[in-house]
């Protein structure tokens, strides 16, 4: 035994520092700073509308909560590299004072390289904000655009889980959407799972550590700005009036054309994945991009696929959020995608934070 | 045979059948990570391989290292192979934490300090 007491409290020594690095990486929560609350009002507005503009007020995250998808032949005929000719159609009911939701469903066909409508799975309209969900199948994987249009860019936003910033403070973005009105929400860019990276939420600087890659900033003025964080600062970047800050990437689109390459992937990701991201499409009008992956049922996009179908949506500027077991929409309170990280259950992801659309 | 070799024989084993553990563990880690691959995981067996099992060998030829040196190699190499999974681990999630960094730093100094208490052993023996 006394032979090999080094041994074993060596052994000891490093399995309970590997247990505390552990429970550290992915349970301690650490809150650094907390957040002002969105104001009461904003949630409150959206329990009002809510009775009128929930579709199916009993569904979660089942199987049968979500828009019916291609059968097998038609995902079939939507192979990679041959996209579809068909389009989604607007309902757009921007200006009016009421808000309104419907539910329809509508199989468009129209002009060139547009995607592939499964089904329109819902709209909501305040007269400042319009949401139009529409599904899609492309690349044998449901994905699901959120059509945004605003009326004033305020009304894009960005919220933490547990209304504090820090490591392993995680909810769900359902819950936390729940929690900050909001109508429209996918996850953001999981900050809390990294070390560096910028952070700027609602106008506040969080963390101003580069990570060495492509930054999305949401300026005050709804623009998208993508920029190398290697090249400016957080602080510039706050300076020239960047109100959310969101650090994943990379880019997908700038100015219209694809900026990663057939192969490039998130950090040692390899090739399809659930995927989130999101969009301009002209001034203050977005689209929100959650696919599905992992499963039998919807195998999940590389990076460039996702660039190719934003691209084709008409998006100017795409930037990736985090992917995999995070990726999930929540609209109206429902989650309308198929969040999972094994691909064998479904389950929705505790995350750091989301990007949403909020009254 | 003498004893120490037989002794270095025995320690090339064992850091052999750590490597073989590492490489199973990397490549069950790997088959569940849904194409999220990390080089740590994925050689994370080389540890063992290359700083043990074979220094061991090397050393049965000729001769055996000093007890504490041994024991403390053995600890040096330990830590970078825990170090190393754990950062594989941390890779296929997508995250980071600084704490990684202390093995690398622990490993390093172990082995050196190993190397000194050995190079010291043999100058006093020289």
């Amino acid at each position: 035994m006394k032979k090999w007491r080094f041994e074993l409290l060596f052994s000891l020594i490093l399995v309970l520092f590997t247990a505390y690095a552990l429970l550290d990486t992915f349970v301690i929560p650490r809150q650094y700073e907390t957040v002002p609350s969105v104001p009461d009002t904003a949630a409150q507005e959206l329990r009002e509308v809510q009775p009128s503009t929930q579709v199916q007020p009993s569904t979660q995250v089942q199987p049968s909560t979500q828009a019916q998808p291609d059968s097998g032949d038609t995902a079939r005929r939507r192979k990679r590299g041959k996209p579809s000719r068909t389009s989604s159609q607007s309902t757009d009911t921007g200006g009016t004072s009421q808000a309104t939701d419907t539910g329809t469903t509508s199989q468009v066909t129209n002009p060139d390289s547009t995607p592939q409508v499964t089904s329109d799975s819902g709209t909501w309209s305040d007269g400042n904000i319009s949401v139009t969900l529409t599904q899609y199948r492309e690349y044998d994987t449901d994905i699901y655009v959120a059509d945004v249009t605003l009326s004033a860019p305020e009304y894009l936003k960005t919220a933490l889980a547990g209304n504090a910033y820090g490591r392993n403070i995680k909810d769900k973005t359902s819950a936390i959407a729940a929690d900050n009105g909001a109508i429209l929400a996918i996850n953001g860019d999981y900050y809390g799972a990294r070390e560096r990276g910028y952070v700027i939420r609602n106008g506040i600087l969080y963390r101003d550590t580069p990570a060495g890659g492509d930054v999305l900033a949401i300026m005050n003025d709804g623009s998208f700005r993508i920029v190398d964080d290697r090249e400016v600062t957080a602080q510039e970047l706050l300076d020239a009036g960047a109100v959310q800050v969101l650090s994943f990437g990379p880019a997908l689109l700038k100015n219209g054309t694809i900026s990663v390459s057939e192969g490039q992937e998130v950090g040692k990701a390899m090739a399809s994945n659930p995927r989130t991201a999101v969009a301009v499409l002209g001034d203050l009008h977005y689209a929100f991009i959650v696919a599905d992956g992992r499963t039998d049922k919807s195998e999940g996009m590389s990076l460039y696929e996702l660039a190719e179908f934003i691209r084709r949506l008409g998006a100017e500027s795409a930037y990736n959020l985090d992917g995999g077991g995070s990726s999930t929409m929540v609209f109206k309170g429902e989650i309308v995608n198929r969040p999972t990280t094994s691909g064998n259950s479904l389950k929705e992801r505790s995350v750091s934070d989301i990007v949403c659309i909020s009254p | 045979m003498s004893v120490s070799v037989l002794d270095a024989l025995k320690s090339a084993r064992n850091y052999l059948y750590a490597a073989i553990f590492c490489a199973f563990f990397g490549a069950v880690y790997e088959y569940f990570g849904h194409g999220v691959y990390s080089w740590f995981m994925l050689y994370a067996f080389a540890f063992p391989l290359l700083l043990g099992a074979l220094p061991a060998i090397l050393y049965a030829l000729r001769d055996s290292m000093p007890r504490v040196s041994r024991k403390l190699w053995g600890a040096g190499v330990a830590t970078l192979t825990v170090g190393a999974l754990f950062r594989g681990v941390l890779d296929i999630y997508g995250t980071t934490n600084a704490l990684g960094r202390v093995y690398w730093f622990a490993g390093a100094g172990l082995l050196l300090a190993a190397f000194l208490r050995a190079r010291t052993r043999s100058d006093k023996r020289g």
